[in-house]
């Protein structure tokens, strides 16, 4: 009976894992941690100087836990975070910008800026080799 | 004796300087497989992306090389945008603001051509390869400065043109460029063609230094050793095939000299690998023909030095090979 019990739980639980492995990202590397404290789920939208960023990267901090958002910069994480948790959100060219969940986190809306020291630069290997110039 | 002092010089700052050497007890087989695997993926979502490169590899330099590899054989480089650039820099070259408005600009269309159809120039590599191996966990820097191949004519009023990365494994930082590595340009088409060389992988900063000057010189990672542009554009050309077979030139010669025709030309490599010596060949060209030349070879120790004398007066390119390959050229004046 004992043994009953623990299977069923067992099962609950294997449920529960799968389920929750699911609505993450395709490849979350741990199981979540079942804990109260996870409660907080965030969404919100990514822009730019221009308007809306679509495929920005979000993911949790540490984790390889994230989402991109949409084609109209709108996202939901896939994750309840924690307090204290940290979002990063990512886009090649653009400063990453780290945002920390607090207890009233609800909606989160950044505003992502260019990189802003770069220059764009050029240099090609032709595959040639060299040859001088001869008057 | 200075020279001998120098040779051991050299060969003892080699010993110390971070390449690809220091990983020998590893094999990259398990990250290049995983890179080719992935070859298809789209930049759509990195964090996913590096995951897939980097899950089962146990170590960060084979974290790191699943990316770089998966950045030089998927990222092509952008022809069309170069070309755009490149014009555009020298229409504005004394038109500041006109430059910074058109670099903002290029700016974007640069990141969205590699989001949308993994094309690119050098930044792109660059702070593509920075951005995965940071999800990865990985200490990555991207370096501004001067590249230098056949077709760059550089001089002191040059403005920076490339960029590369380096990457901090094992408390030691280490040097890359992956858009050299990822190919070339077909010389009938000029389209690029992917030809992943692995040359420019943890390269010899002795080597590395001859074709790349940073703005910023800690980047030379060459030590106490000061290496000026000047020296930097009077190197000789080392193409990125060069890099696979040299380990460092034993002695660096510069790219011109002038040599009397009873004088014999020096030159001294080590090699990274067990080289056949009939297989290295000279090939000179004088404006009117080229011809092929077997240089005399005395390996003594690590370090192996190729003689030729020069048989007539003349201008010479002087190219050297392996196997077909060309590994670095020099220009020769034979005076009488």
């Amino acid at each position: 009976m004992k043994t009953q019990t623990r299977l069923i739980q067992f099962k609950k639980t294997l449920m529960l894992l799968v389920f929750g492995m699911a609505i993450q990202f395709s490849n979350a590397q741990e199981s979540p941690e079942p804990s109260t404290k996870n409660s907080l789920v965030i969404k919100g939208q990514v822009t730019d100087s221009e308007g809306f960023l679509p495929g920005t990267s979000i993911y949790l901090k540490g984790s390889s836990i994230g989402v991109v958002s949409d084609d109209s910069g709108n996202y939901t994480f896939p994750k309840p975070l924690a307090v204290g948790d940290i979002l990063v959100f990512s886009y090649l060219g653009y400063e990453k910008k780290e945002v920390k969940v607090t207890s009233d986190t609800l909606v989160i809306n950044p505003k992502m800026e260019l990189e802003s020291t770069e220059i764009v630069l050029t240099a090609l290997d032709r595959g040639l080799p060299f040859k001088s110039k001869r008057k | 004796m200075k020279l001998i002092f120098t040779i051991i010089l050299l060969i003892g700052l080699g010993r110390l300087q971070a390449q690809q050497s220091d990983f020998k007890h590893i094999s990259f087989d398990k990250a290049d497989r995983i890179a080719l695997t992935h070859k298809d993926e789209s930049l759509k979502n990195l964090p996913e992306l590096t995951y897939k490169l980097t899950k089962g590899l146990a170590t960060d330099v084979e974290k790191f090389r699943a990316i770089y590899k998966w950045v030089c054989i998927s990222v092509s480089n952008d022809y069309n945008l170069w070309d755009l650039n490149e014009s555009k820099r020298s229409r504005f070259k004394n038109k500041t603001e006109k430059l910074e408005q058109w670099n903002a600009k290029i700016k974007k269309k640069l990141y969205q051509n590699l989001l949308k159809r993994k094309q690119t120039i050098c930044s792109g590599y660059a702070f593509l390869l920075k951005d995965l191996c940071e999800l990865a966990g990985l200490r990555v820097e991207v370096i501004h400065g001067f590249g230098r191949t056949a077709y760059t004519n550089l001089n002191k009023n040059s403005k920076p043109n490339h960029s590369w990365n380096s990457v901090y494994l094992n408390e030691k930082w280490y040097l890359v460029d992956a858009t050299w590595a990822s190919g070339k340009q077909n010389p009938i088409t000029f389209e690029f063609e992917f030809d992943y060389s692995d040359g420019y992988f943890l390269a010899h900063p002795q080597l590395f230094k001859t074709n790349h000057f940073p703005i910023d010189l800690k980047w030379q990672l060459i030590g106490n050793e000061t290496f000026t542009f000047q020296s930097f554009l009077a190197a000789p050309l080392f193409y990125r095939d060069g890099f696979i077979f040299i380990e460092e030139p034993a002695r660096l010669h510069k790219f011109h000299t002038n040599i009397n025709i009873s004088e014999t030309g020096k030159f001294s490599y080590k090699f990274k690998i067990p080289i056949d010596s009939k297989s290295l060949v000279f090939q000179l060209d004088d404006g009117v023909q080229v011809t092929k030349i077997y240089p005399e070879i005395d390996i003594r120790n690590e370090t192996t030095v190729l003689s030729y004398r020069f048989e007539h007066t003349g201008f010479y390119d002087v190219h050297l090979l392996y196997n077909d390959t060309y590994l670095a050229t020099y220009t020769y004046k034979v005076v009488p």
